[in-house]
Formats: C-alpha cells, sequence, structure tokens
C-alpha cells in the first residue's frame, strides 16, 4: 500500500520476484541501480541514449537468468549487475570501432564472472536479428501466427478464431508449416532440411 | 508436407518444452541417439525455440523499462512544478489560524453545489461533498486530526494549509497512481489530493480531462508511488440491461460505504445516452465511485442525482472512461484493466480486496 516500504530488497527477493515480471520490482531495479549504470557510461564516452541501452540489456539478462534456473551468483546483486553493464557497453563499443572483444577478467576480491552471460546474451541477439529477417522472408500470415503463439504465448484456440481457421488443429498445422519454412531460412539449408524430412519418414 | 511429418514437429517440440512424460522421453531420446538427422532437428527447434524466448523477453524488459524511464524524466518536471506552487502561495500563512481551518479539511462532508439545469422541478445535482458546511462530531473530528497530522509528519507531505474546498471518491487505474474521478470534484483546483485508505495525503495532478463526459484521470505525483498489488477489477466496455444489479464503494463520509441497487434505466438524466440511471442510494462526496457489476468489472462512475428523489443516482458508462484512457501518455499500461481476478468470490470478499483501491479525493485552492 504505502510506498515507502519499498526502502530495500533483499537479493533473494528482487530475483525472485522479477522472475515473475513484477512490475514493482523492476521499478525498484531502475531506482536503484540506473543512475551507477549512467555514471558509468558516461565515464566510459557513452551518452544517455547508450547508458539506457546498456542498462536494457543488463536487466534482461538479469530477468532471463532469474527466469531460467534461478539466479546463482557468487557476490552481490549490484556488483554482478555493474559487472554485466560494463561488458555489454564495452561490447557495444567494440562492435562500433569494429574491433573484437573479449570479456574482461576484473582479479579482484569477490571476482565476478560474467563471461558465460555475456557470451550466452549476444549470441541470442544475433540468433534474433536473424530471426526477425527471417519473420519478413515468410510472409505477413506465417508471421503473425508464429507470433501470436511464441511470443504473446495465445492459445491455438485463440489463434484460429483470430486469424479465421475452422478449429485449433487446423491452425496447429499452419503453424508447424510456418515454423519449418521459419527454421529452413534460418538456417539456410534446405537441402538438409529435406533430408530430416526424409530421415524421419 | 505430410500430416506425418507434422506429427514428428509435434514431438520435436514437445521435446524441447519439456512436456514429454517419462517414457516418451526416453523412447524419444533412444530414437535421436540412432538417428543423427532427427537429432539436429532437435537441435535446430531448440535454437529457434530460445531464440523467441529471447524475444520475449527482450520486448518485455524494454517496454517495462521505457514506462518507468519516460515517466521518472516527465514527472520530475511535475514535482518540481508542484513544489513551486506550495513555496509561494502557502508557506507564509499563520499556523494558528491554519490548524483551526484544518479541523474543517478533514471533515466529512454533507453540503452540495446544486446546479439547476433547465426545468425547476428536476435538478442534477453533483455529488461533491462542500466542506464549508459541515456538521460532524467533534470528538471524531478531533481524533481524524491528529491522525491525520501523524501521518503528514510520517509520509512528508505538506498539505495545503487552509480548508479543503471539496471532495470526491477516485478509485485507481494501474498500480502506480493513475486514479479517475469526475472532472467536476477536481475543476479550477491545483492542489489536489488523494488519500489513499491507510489515510495517507498523496498529491496528484490532472492528466487528462474530458469535459463532456464529466471525467478526469489523476496522477500520483510521488514517483515510487504503488498499491503494490496488481487492480483486482477490470473496466470493460459493457451493455448491461435494465434490472442488473450493481453495487459501489465511496466516501460520503471519512469512511469508506458500500451501497447496492440496480440499473433502472440505460440513459441518464433527461435522455442521455453517455449515463445510466440507477436505483442507488448516493449522497455528496460520492462523486467518482466506481459502479460495479456482479462479476467485479465497473460499469460507470457516479456522476450526480435527481434532487427531488432520494434513490435516483447518474453514472457515466464505462465506455467513455475507455475511450479516454487511449489518449493517456505511454507509461500508462492498457492492459492492466483487462483481467479480472474477482470475478468468481462472494460480494464481501470482492468489496474487501477493491477497498485499498477506492480513495478520498480532496482539493484546495
Amino acid at each position: 500500500m504505502d510506498s515507502h516500504t519499498s526502502n530495500s530488497m533483499t537479493d533473494e527477493a528482487i530475483i525472485s520476484s522479477l522472475a515473475n515480471g513484477d512490475s514493482k520490482t523492476i521499478n525498484y531495479i531502475y531506482k536503484t541501480w540506473y543512475p551507477s549504470v549512467e555514471k558509468m557510461v558516461f565515464k566510459m564516452n557513452g551518452s544517455v541514449d547508450d547508458a539506457y541501452d546498456v542498462f536494457q540489456d543488463s536487466v534482461t539478462i538479469l530477468y532471463e537468468k532469474a527466469k531460467g534456473n534461478g539466479l546463482q551468483i557468487s557476490c552481490k546483486l549490484s556488483t554482478y549487475l555493474i559487472a554485466i553493464s560494463k561488458n555489454v557497453w564495452l561490447n557495444k563499443l567494440a562492435k562500433r570501432k569494429k574491433t573484437s572483444f573479449t570479456v574482461l577478467h576484473e582479479h579482484h576480491e569477490g571476482e565476478v564472472s560474467v563471461e558465460q552471460d555475456i557470451n550466452r546474451f549476444f549470441e541470442f541477439e544475433r540468433n534474433v536479428e536473424k530471426l526477425q529477417t527471417c519473420f519478413q522472408q515468410i510472409g505477413e500470415p506465417c508471421n503473425e501466427l508464429l507470433r501470436a503463439f511464441y511470443i504473446h504465448n495465445k492459445s491455438m484456440q485463440d489463434i484460429s478464431e483470430e486469424f479465421g481457421y475452422t478449429n485449433a488443429e487446423n491452425a496447429k498445422n499452419q503453424k508447424y508449416k510456418c515454423l519449418l519454412r521459419l527454421r529452413k531460412l534460418f538456417f539456410k539449408h534446405g537441402e538438409k532440411v529435406n533430408e530430416h524430412e526424409r530421415a524421419i519418414k | 508436407m505430410s500430416e506425418q511429418s507434422n506429427n514428428v514437429y509435434e514431438l520435436i517440440e514437445k521435446y524441447c518444452l519439456d512436456l514429454m512424460d517419462e517414457k516418451e522421453r526416453r523412447y524419444f531420446e533412444m530414437e535421436m541417439e540412432n538417428n543423427p538427422a532427427l537429432k539436429e532437428a532437435v537441435e535446430e527447434h531448440k535454437t529457434i525455440l530460445l531464440s523467441f524466448d529471447h524475444l520475449q523477453s527482450v520486448q518485455f524488459i524494454h517496454e517495462s523499462l521505457d514506462a518507468i524511464h519516460n515517466h521518472s524524466r516527465s514527472s520530475t518536471q511535475i514535482l518540481i512544478n508542484n513544489l513551486k506552487l506550495h513555496v509561494n502561495k502557502y508557506w507564509k500563512t499563520a499556523s494558528v489560524a491554519a490548524s483551526v481551518a484544518f479541523v474543517a479539511s478533514i471533515m466529512t462532508f454533507l453540503g452540495a453545489r446544486t446546479i439547476y439545469k433547465k426545468d425547476t422541478q428536476r435538478t442534477y445535482i453533483e455529488l461533491k461533498g462542500d466542506i464549508n458546511n459541515l456538521k460532524t462530531d467533534q470528538r471524531k473530528m478531533k481524533n481524524d486530526l491528529s491522525k491525520v497530522r501523524n501521518d503528514i509528519k510520517k509520509k512528508d507531505i505538506q498539505l495545503p494549509e487552509g480548508d479543503s474546498k471539496f471532495s470526491g471518491t477516485a478509485f485507481a487505474l494501474n498500480q502506480s497512481g493513475y486514479m479517475v474521478t469526475n472532472l467536476h470534484v477536481v475543476k479550477d483546483y491545483t492542489k489536489i489530493y488523494v488519500f489513499t485508505a491507510d489515510n495517507q495525503a498523496h498529491p496528484c495532478s490532472v492528466v487528462k480531462a474530458d469535459e463532456e463526459n464529466d471525467l478526469a484521470v489523476l496522477k500520483i505525483t510521488e514517483e515510487d508511488f504503488s498499491f503494490g498489488t496488481k487492480i483486482p477489477y477490470s473496466v470493460q466496455k459493457a451493455n448491461p440491461n435494465i434490472a442488473q444489479r450493481i453495487y459501489s464503494l465511496g466516501y460520503p463520509k471519512a469512511d469508506i460505504v458500500y451501497n447496492e441497487g440496480y440499473i433502472s434505466s440505460t440513459t441518464g438524466f433527461e435522455g442521455d445516452t453517455s449515463h445510466y440511471q440507477l436505483e442507488l442510494p448516493s449522497s455528496p462526496g460520492v462523486s467518482g465511485a466506481p459502479i460495479i457489476d456482479e462479476t467485479g468489472n465497473v460499469i460507470g462512475i457516479v456522476s450526480g442525482k435527481q434532487s427531488q428523489s432520494e434513490g435516483i443516482t447518474f453514472a457515466v458508462k464505462s465506455k467513455s472512461l475507455l475511450s479516454l484512457l487511449k489518449s493517456l501518455p505511454e507509461d500508462f499500461n492498457q492492459t492492466e484493466l483487462v483481467s479480472n481476478s474477482i470475478r468468481s468470490m462472494t460480494r464481501a470478499n470482492q468489496v474487501k480486496k477493491i477497498q485499498p483501491f477506492v480513495c478520498v479525493v480532496r482539493v484546495y485552492n
């Protein structure tokens, strides 16, 4: 009820409620850490937009980690978040300068290993970029159908009504066709996919 | 593509999403060992699904943060402006006079300003309480006063000194402090405060006004304000019939009051199609109170009553509110009012859930 109880949250509480997508916790994370991230990016030659960009990516990493097998970090959440932000920013800087980037290894007390998380995140980012291109290529109906199911979590029943399929089964078949098309484009080796089909049969 | 390969993909997806039972999974894994093509297909499918997941997370975090980021910049401005007004106008008032005046401000409300429409027989009365004409139990007033003072001290919110001019009811539109009330409650006043159920004062600004339908959307300007939980009721466009049972929660006095009744006409005062006519007791102070149907959906907002009769109350239809909400700034999440978590609860439990989200609005000049 009152807004003043949120003075501090434990790391555990933040992680578990972030995993549930609690808006108050996201707000708390923003209030608590955005200023430090902004300051850090400023110091490292970034702009306001850069700082906000970096922060969004860092919170996304945190969210995905929390949602996954539960976040297990050996340091304080703030240390982790700052380390992530720093590496995200250095990575972006490197990309801008077209140089390669390797995750910083900081060797001091309470060392934080973020290498895996950062690399995983940028691999996801590359995949999503590829996915977006594929979405454009598979055509509007397929695009909408896949997004409705996989991103907006709509049920097959709702989708079949919304898209005008005769029943959920029909919509589901269409979904697999679309997904197969997407996969072919995504991995760009149509030949191989055909082989799969033969093999599967 | 044949039905059969669709089935295979269904199996692949089921495996990737971990939806298989133990036996099925073991069998599938054995298949995979013997069939490298299947194994590769599974790997590829996994990659695609993970990318979808990632896209979903990115969108969710970006939208959530955008709302906060954009809002935190604009609300700082509002706070600064409000602060300036306070400093200029209210700092100097004598404190003794102020504390006397304060008693008036926490009183309950009886009087109402009457607005005469064209015929004298029936008049339409706006139901905001006029605090200057109050007669209430003195002891209660004193108790309330000290309570309010303590709360104010705690929260460091400086109420304007002087009488609260009018009061009404407002209810929440989301957990972060968007509220709605009648425009006639807050119109022409710049110092608007919402008092939450714990009797804490929260400064508000009017973010959107709809003159035609007598609606005003308020926003609590404290940056970190939150009701703490999702709003239990929904606001949806409904086309209820006459005779449908409804209830309302409002503040005709310092404590919240429950009333129930039914829809007596789908048009309002003199055939106004944007309103309902309700058979529902109402008194000054309940302007802006939600009208809720049996399933916990807000279908209207109390706006006035007919002067000659006791029970006739008018309410603005929720349709007008919904179209007003579409024009709100980006940090207002439109989806929060769609779902309803109290649909199948008993009435008493519905009311218990809704109560914290219905507040008193007071205005000062």
